[in-house]
């Protein structure tokens, strides 16, 4: 089972025509395995709450605009499975390289606790993996899909 | 397939022309049987391919990097904050 980073899941939706693989990897493997984390749910929902607190964005059209965004990601975050950082994860949070960002070693916890392969493109994941050797890491930019339906 | 008969004349003669008319195009049934996991209840799509085509080239995405490294380093500094209170 597979656990995105936020950046992954920007490749597949925003700009599927310049990451093939990730497309081919997000449609190939079963879709009941490919999960994401809560923390990739706070940042598409703080993405699309800010323009919420602009004073540009109160009067239509704008308020229209911004408010269907919101509504919209939140629909979109239902239709996935999402992974919570509870207390397991907590656990193996502990011992994480301090030179890698908090919400990296959050998605790295969040796939020990579970037993999730983490599926990013960024270095970060393998600067953890020297101190977590049992993290399972892959990278959907550069590998296609080994396990389709 | 069906055939049909027409009628003709050549140089005077009756003739009697039988003429192949293809049938309608057959429908082909598909059944898309579960994958083990998805056996129990009914098979939800994939939603994955649901977003990839919603947000292709998608213009309310631009910014979204910019956005999530500045977000982050909030997040570490709010992190690294609370260390040093705690």
């Amino acid at each position: 089972m597979y656990l995105l980073d936020t950046n992954t899941v920007r490749y597949g939706l925003y700009e599927p025509d310049n990451y093939p693989l990730v497309v081919d990897n997000l449609t190939a493997n079963n879709h009941l395995d490919i999960w994401i984390s809560v923390i990739t749910v706070q940042e598409l929902i703080e993405w699309r709450y800010n323009p919420l607190l602009i004073a540009s964005s109160q009067q239509p059209p704008y308020v229209l605009r911004v408010y269907k965004q919101f509504f919209e990601i939140l629909e979109d975050i239902c239709d996935l499975q999402v992974k919570p950082f509870d207390s397991a994860a907590l656990k193996n949070f502990s011992g994480m390289p301090g030179n890698v960002g908090v919400h990296d070693r959050r998605i790295a916890a969040i796939a020990l606790a579970g037993d999730l392969t983490v599926v990013s493109h960024d270095d970060d994941f393998a600067e953890i993996k020297k101190r977590k050797p049992q993290l399972k890491l892959v990278d959907w930019v550069t590998t296609p899909p080994t396990n389709p339906i | 397939m069906s055939k049909r008969v027409q009628f003709g004349a050549l140089h005077g003669a009756a003739l009697i022309v039988f003429m192949p008319v293809p049938a309608p195009e057959e429908k082909q049934l598909t059944v898309t049987i579960p994958a083990p996991s998805q056996a129990s209840g009914f098979a939800k799509p994939n939603p994955w391919v649901k977003l990839i085509g919603k947000y292709k080239n998608d213009q309310t995405w631009e910014g979204f990097d910019e956005f999530l490294k500045d977000y982050r380093r909030k997040i570490d500094q709010l992190y690294s904050e609370s260390e040093t209170q705690g």
